[in-house]
């Protein structure tokens, strides 16, 4: 109690002494202001290339992408689409710690306008592209629950004017229209026996038209854009030297404070830093482990699950040649830093986002930055873990008036919902 | 008499240690004609001198002991007559440590000077051998244009409970000249001032002799492209300055303060040349100090080379 009470005012008195700069946290150097710059979202770079979907800069493709990504009759029961845990109203995800779908996942959905840089997808990075990650989903029996024949059937059927459209007229359309069973390689015991009595052309042309949907679905996803936030506001202010009183409605004192905390003495900016508060990297930060009878490894089995993906970069529905896809071909496969390590997420719109961590395990900003304060070690389980994990974060000693202004400045990262953008909602019946 | 005897027995591990330095700086330099051949001769002798060095100067400071030692004893003799023993003794003694430091100062000396020399010929060695392949002499440079993104994990390590201090400091962090924010230390990673950055090195045990730069291209010089994988080019030569063929070569990377090393898993994919290795796979996510090692298994030797990169 003493501790607590004293050290801010001793910490104040001391700044205040050596420092006479944070006085007023509103003053910014020039250094400061360029620093800062990079975490602007002027500062994005352009979306990263995409060479393994010929298609993910292609508006038709993308409009075709939107339609499936809303559309519910791709699944299992007929009422689950993409959106379903990825609300455009939430910025793409559903504000459950773990998707209710057909079932229920392991993993919190992550916000999609984030995820479209970085190598990586998912939480333990075992899809590399946008495409292949969106295939995933429609296969799992918690999610989409629908098999991959009756998924590529309802694209060749269903849109077949836009698919001609955009692919031409294929061989493997006519194909996969002609089959009449549901069948997937993955899914249910029928559908697998299914999956085997067709013929490899049949299974081929499936699997081709499945890669298309999830190209579609890529060339959508990468049409989200992110509005300026407040934050960004502030950053564009302090370049063009705006007085303090346009500062002050932009970002209060709490928020200023916190976003100097976040920059430095809370150490944030380790990781979540640039443009998108990520280094889209994978790291253990001690999360409480959501189920300690089966331990989630993260990365470490994520590389496993990446290396059999049947639509990575690598594979025959991929735009490029095996050898291309340079990620893949070096590829790090070891390390004791991947165990339990899960990516860094992207800070922005995270006020908007709850709950958090790779299972939501923790529900409100608060409760996040107070597990950075004073973090526990992450799970061990001999049994279960291959090596001790790695524990990448230290005890901040933060107050607690300083994590309160740590959650302020997190809330200046949203940004507003596009209204008016026609690619960020639903499509109409046009 | 016991210091007498141990005088005599380091008089003579001295006259042993600098007769063997000075036959070995005597040996002659010249007659050769491959420059890598002549550099490699001339890193063994700076390796030489430096291990004399070592020994003098460790010789010295068992020395110095024995006369802290000795001096202690004539504190608490009472006796007189021993007096002028233990003076005589001890002058003796420290003129005799005074001579060792000096002789092991100058051999590190001159070892240093072998070394620089021999780092200089190695280069002169390289650029005469595969002069169409070098664009690169200074360090590895970033390359142009190159947004400088943040560390993505400085002053992050793995630590534990048990460690002290990591746990109770806070945040490392660190203010730069011109800012009134603070962020996020790179303490660990700030490479020391005097870090040998060449791209010209000797291998631990002075089997092979290599050079390396990105197979970028070069404008004006190649460089690293933050954040991208791309391909290095690896020279190897031998202690007779020939190309080092048919090797295998492991390579790994770090940051020195840091539990992490490379993003990627980089490998030798090919021998373009004889003794010029492709290395595809690099790829550095920050900037800041890099340590790069290649274990090489040749023919006949296994030896590591080290790189040290500031980017």
């Amino acid at each position: 109690m003493f501790n607590t009470h004293l050290k801010p005012f001793l910490l104040g008195a001391l700044l205040s002494l050596s420092w006479p700069v944070l006085a007023d946290p509103y003053d910014f150097t020039e250094a400061d202001i360029a620093f800062l710059s990079g975490f602007s979202l002027e500062a994005r770079p352009p979306l990263p290339e995409a060479k393994s979907n010929r298609l993910a800069d292609d508006t038709g493709a993308a409009e075709l992408g939107q339609k499936l990504f809303f559309d519910p009759r791709l699944s299992g029961n007929g009422q689950v689409s993409c959106a379903t845990c990825h609300q455009p109203a939430q910025y793409f995800t559903d504000g459950l710690p773990q998707s209710q779908a057909l079932g229920i996942t392991r993993r919190n959905a992550p916000s999609i306008p984030n995820s479209l840089h970085g190598p990586w997808q998912f939480w333990d990075g075992r899809a590399d592209s946008l495409w292949a990650q969106a295939l995933s989903p429609l296969e799992d029996q918690a999610e989409h629950g629908i098999d991959r024949t009756s998924a590529a059937r309802l694209l060749v059927t269903e849109y077949s004017e836009a698919y001609e459209q955009v692919f031409g007229d294929t061989q493997e359309a006519g194909q996969v229209a002609a089959i009449t069973v549901k069948a997937s390689p993955l899914t249910t015991q029928t559908e697998q026996e299914n999956w085997q009595a067709l013929s490899e052309a049949e299974q081929q042309a499936v699997n081709r038209v499945f890669s298309q949907m999830g190209k579609l679905m890529m060339a959508y996803e990468r049409k989200l854009e992110l509005r300026p936030a407040r934050f960004d506001e502030f950053i564009a202010q302090l370049q063009s030297d705006a007085d303090r009183a346009t500062l002050t409605d932009l970002m209060s004192e709490d928020e200023v404070r916190g976003m100097r905390l976040f920059m430095g003495p809370a150490d944030c900016a380790s990781c979540h830093n640039g443009p998108l508060f990520t280094n889209f990297e994978f790291h253990n930060i001690g999360a409480p482990e959501p189920d300690k009878t089966q331990v989630d490894m993260g990365r470490y089995t994520g590389i496993e699950k990446l290396q059999q993906n049947e639509f990575s970069c690598v594979s025959q529905w991929s735009d490029l040649e095996p050898e291309q896809c340079l990620e893949m071909a070096f590829l790090k496969t070891q390390g004791p830093e991947l165990v339990g390590a899960f990516k860094t997420p992207s800070l922005r719109n995270v006020a908007e986002t709850a709950p958090y961590m790779q299972a939501g395990q923790v529900k409100t900003l608060e409760e996040v930055v107070r597990h950075y304060n004073e973090p526990t070690p992450p799970f061990y389980d001999r049994e279960q873990h291959p090596s001790r994990p790695h524990f990448d974060i230290v005890p901040l000693q933060l107050t607690d008036t300083e994590l309160e202004q740590l959650v302020a400045f997190l809330g200046t990262l949203t940004s507003p919902l596009p209204e008016d953008d026609p690619w960020w909602w639903a499509p109409g019946n046009d | 008499m016991k210091c007498i005897q141990s005088v005599v027995t380091i008089t003579l591990i001295i006259l042993l240690a600098s007769a063997s330095a000075n036959s070995e700086s005597h040996s002659h330099l010249a007659g050769e004609d491959n420059l890598i051949k002549t550099a490699s001769g001339i890193l063994r002798q700076a390796k030489a001198l430096e291990n004399n060095a070592t020994q003098v100067l460790r010789d010295a400071n068992q020395l110095r002991q024995t006369l802290n030692q000795l001096r202690a004893s004539q504190r608490q003799a009472s006796n007189s007559e021993h007096q002028s023993d233990f003076d005589q003794s001890l002058s003796l003694l420290s003129d005799q440590l005074s001579r060792w430091q000096t002789e092991g100062g100058t051999l590190r000396r001159h070892s240093d000077e072998l070394q620089r020399l021999g780092t200089t010929v190695m280069e002169a060695g390289f650029l005469n051998t595969w002069s169409d392949r070098i664009k690169l002499t200074g360090p590895v440079p970033l390359e142009k244009g190159d947004q400088v993104s943040m560390a993505h994990n400085t002053g992050v390590r793995s630590v534990h409970p048990s460690m002290d201090g990591r746990m109770t400091s806070g945040a490392e962090t660190e203010q730069h000249q011109g800012m009134s924010l603070s962020v996020p230390s790179m303490s660990g990673q700030q490479a020391p001032p005097d870090l040998d950055t060449g791209t010209f090195q000797a291998s631990r045990q002075l089997h092979y002799f290599a050079h390396i730069e990105p197979a970028t291209p070069a404008e004006p010089l190649p460089g690293v492209p933050l954040n991208k994988i791309h391909q290095w080019h690896l020279l190897i030569a031998d202690a007779e300055g020939e190309p080092v063929s048919g090797a295998s070569i492991e390579v790994t990377g770090h940051m020195p303060g840091h539990v992490h090393g490379l993003p990627t898993q980089p490998r030798v994919t090919d021998e373009i040349e004889p003794g010029v290795y492709r290395v595809e796979g690099m790829k550095f996510q920050m900037p800041g100090w890099w340590v790069m090692q290649f274990d090489v298994a040749g023919q006949s030797h296994n030896d590591t080379l080290i790189f040290n990169l500031v980017l």
